[in-house]
């Protein structure tokens, strides 16, 4: 083939990288565009609010802003596509929609999409995926989330990628191959699991406070951390209405507890994971510990690590610099480095 | 270009070519090396050897062991001809049903029959008289190349594998139903009827789409079911599989677990114990049992049962264990003399997937997100039993 005809050729192809979360999924796609929306759907609960919002499907935050007027899903929970009901896989279909839409594709143009899932959810709803993705793309490829962070970084040898989300937090030890079962933890004590921890403390704290599963998970999201060795932490005070009174009220150590509540699990999990890696390698893989995903933003948390890894003969904790996007630029960069020829082997699946 | 790059161009691109395998494959595991290996074949990239050396030497045996092969195969038709010998040959031989499979062929799913009378109607469908063979059955190289390690005892494997039998019809069992409960949760009072009924419609769907074969629930409401009926309906489909879903209760309150039975002589009180409460619908006598074991015992009914139900129980434990953090028991795969697998002339087995006796685990069965996530262990361990046949 002519460079000329391979180049123009190269030119109509939209690649796409999709980092599909429990709270918020990212795009990033070779024509620049990088977008974030939160992992919400919701329909109008009616033919008043339909009107009302003018949109027959809303999407991210729009569904909090909305939310009384909405009948909103959170497609992913726990790790996995919730699919209970024909209404969770209907949303999860219409959302990998948005996401791939959302990169604004050319008419013509042909779309090769890489999806990053949670671990388990690249395993057992890959076919939802891909009947979803194959509505608006002409192919895809479905990959473990912390698979495509380790390949952004360009991080394939010993190394541990720990990918704290909302409903995961995701252990992936990278030999340079396609992680296998063995290779992955999964830990449901994740984000949402910080948030119900604080929500239930609050609750007993402050009876008479009057707050929501978002507020809550707002201002773990602000104010997040994991103390150190005693490490002074400022008061964390924040607003809540008392009888429609906004009252200030102080969470510093609600908040510690309910992030420290996933340390023992992830502790455990991390040196399990070690420790089954083959024996000469396992000091190189401690000193490549990455943190990503939201969690990562725990403040504390890389140093508690760090401090936790001296009595296995120490190791270095490092956290991705942009973890909104981390996952959907390296399966941009799986998208872009996927031969053509394998391209057009996925386009008959 | 440094020597570096080089290198880390190569894996990148060994990487995506078997993440496109396994995205073509998607149950296939891809082979690979951990740690050393690994690095010695990162540095190394050449040294892997070709798998076409490897093809081309299995062709030459092959070749070899063609006439072997073709000798053994008409042999072993002729020492087993019929269901009496081995209970199972209708996994080598299917009734071709142009009604039944027209049935399921135009729906991914099959639907259990609403009434008895409709599963006759099925049955009688599907008992067609032409008796052909589900494959070719014609010698290829790697067909001789098994027979001749089955003959030579170098490699213990099943008749099923050594013709390279292949599943089409599956028949899922949901434990209890209508005026039997089942095990009973502490908190919510959860019924293992309804969890069991969920997990089976789940795994239907999954089996159907996904794997294409023709899938039936002996029950798909709430309605009463002999345990003997459900084996009569999945013999009467002629089914190649049927597996039974269950949720346990440990006496011992805090036991957690998932086991899975084969039919056959209790091996611990437990497992004794699990089975008289299964039973508990009282059918089947122990004289009944007794003479039915030692048939199948001398078949290799029981080593295909067992294969299905590793593969089951391996996806189930390791799956469940990772959702609960690493502390359930691995209970293993167990006989027990269930009645429900007593007359079943396929390959049979009674899983327990989740437990009832704690209330956490109750709170987590009462989501139907989580009952999806059992069943979608179970079908992996179902897509590793039939993938494993073709």
């Amino acid at each position: 083939m002519l460079v000329a005809q391979r180049k123009k050729e190269s030119d109509n192809i939209l690649y796409i990288g999709v980092d599909l979360g429990t709270s918020r999924s990212a795009v990033s796609a070779s024509n620049g565009v990088r977008e974030w929306e939160r992992s919400l759907v919701g329909w109008p609960k009616d033919i008043i609010a339909k009107k009302f919002l003018k949109r027959d499907i809303v999407f991210g935050e729009a569904c909090l802003k909305h939310r009384l007027a909405l009948d909103v899903f959170r497609p992913l929970a726990a790790g996995v596509i919730k699919t209970g009901t024909d209404r969770d896989e209907e949303a999860a279909r219409t959302l990998v929609k948005h996401l791939i839409s959302m990169a604004k594709p050319e008419p013509g143009q042909s779309v090769y999409a890489v999806v990053g899932a949670p671990a388990e959810a690249s395993t057992f709803n890959k076919q939802l995926i891909r009947e979803a993705v194959s509505d608006v793309a002409d192919a895809c490829l479905i990959v473990s989330e912390p698979f495509t962070i380790a390949y952004g970084l360009e991080m394939l040898f010993n190394t541990l990628v720990v990918d704290i989300g909302a409903g995961t937090i995701d252990l992936c030890i990278m030999h340079g191959t396609v992680p296998a079962a063995e290779d992955q933890k999964t830990l449901v004590q994740a984000g949402d699991f910080i948030d119900q921890q604080l929500f239930e403390m609050l609750t007993e704290r402050y009876p008479s406070a009057q707050f929501t599963e978002t507020m809550v998970q707002r201002w773990k999201e602000e104010h997040a951390f994991v103390r150190v060795d005693g490490s002074p932490q400022d008061k964390i005070i924040v607003s809540i209405p008392v009888g429609g009174r906004p009252t200030s009220h102080d969470i510093t150590d609600e908040l510690s507890r309910a992030c420290s509540a996933i340390l023992p699990f992830l502790r455990e999990e991390l040196r399990t994971l070690i420790a089954s890696f083959d024996p000469e390698f396992q000091v190189e893989v401690r000193q490549n510990v990455v943190l990503a995903g939201g969690g990562s933003q725990i403040r504390g948390l890389r140093q508690w690590l760090e401090a936790d890894l001296a009595d296995l003969g120490g190791g270095h904790v490092s956290t991705v610099e942009d973890p909104l996007y981390a996952g959907a630029d390296g399966a941009l960069a799986i998208a872009r480095d996927t031969p053509a020829d394998d391209w057009d082997r996925l386009r008959t699946l | 270009m440094s020597a570096e790059a080089s290198r880390s161009g190569d894996l990148r691109r060994r990487l995506i070519s078997d993440l496109v395998q396994n995205n073509m494959q998607p149950s296939r595991v891809v082979p690979r090396a951990r740690g050393r290996e690994a690095a010695e074949a990162h540095a190394h990239p050449a040294a892997a050897p070709p798998a076409r050396g490897r093809a081309a030497r299995g062709s030459l045996v092959g070749a070899i062991s063609a006439l072997v092969a073709s000798f053994f195969l008409v042999g072993a038709r002729a020492v087993f001809p019929t269901a009496s010998v081995f209970g199972y040959s209708d996994l080598a031989l299917t009734r071709q049903s142009p009604p039944l499979a027209a049935r399921a062929a135009s729906s991914a799913r099959s639907p259990a029959p609403a009434t008895a009378e409709d599963w006759d109607a099925l049955s009688r469908e599907a008992a067609g008289p032409v008796l052909a063979p589900r494959h070719d059955t014609g010698v290829d190289a790697t067909q001789a190349e098994r027979a001749l390690a089955f003959l030579s005892g170098k490699k213990r494997m099943s008749l099923s594998e050594l013709f390279h039998l292949r599943v089409n019809r599956i028949v899922i069992d949901p434990g209890h139903g209508g005026r039997d409960p089942g095990t009973v949760g502490t908190t919510l009072r959860l019924l293992e009827k309804d969890i069991t009924l969920t997990i089976a419609r789940r795994l239907r769907d999954r089996i159907a789409a996904e794997l294409r074969l023709q899938v039936f629930l002996t029950r798909d409401d709430d309605s009463s079911l002999g345990l003997r009926e459900r084996t009569r309906r999945a013999n009467a489909l002629e089914a190649d599989l049927f597996l039974s879903i269950h949720i346990n209760f440990f006496p011992n309150n805090s036991q957690r677990g998932v086991e899975t039975f084969l039919l056959g002589f209790p091996t611990t009180k437990e497992a004794e114990a699990t089975a008289a409460r299964e039973n508990a619908v009282g059918e089947g006598t122990i004289a009944d049992f007794a003479g039915l074991v030692d048939r199948m015992m001398t078949t290799l009914k029981q080593e295909e049962s067992y294969t299905f139900a590793s593969g089951i129980h391996d996806h189930l434990y390791a799956g469940m264990n990772g959702l609960h953090g690493g502390i359930l028991r691995d209970l293993g795969i167990k006989r027990a003399p269930f009645v429900v697998l007593m007359g079943a002339k396929m390959p049979s087995v009674l899983t327990e997937v989740s437990y009832l006796n704690d209330p956490a685990e109750e709170l987590r069965l009462a989501d139907d997100s989580y009952r999806n996530r059992i069943a979608d262990l179970v079908f992996e361990g179902v897509r590793h039993y039939v993938e494993g046949r073709t």
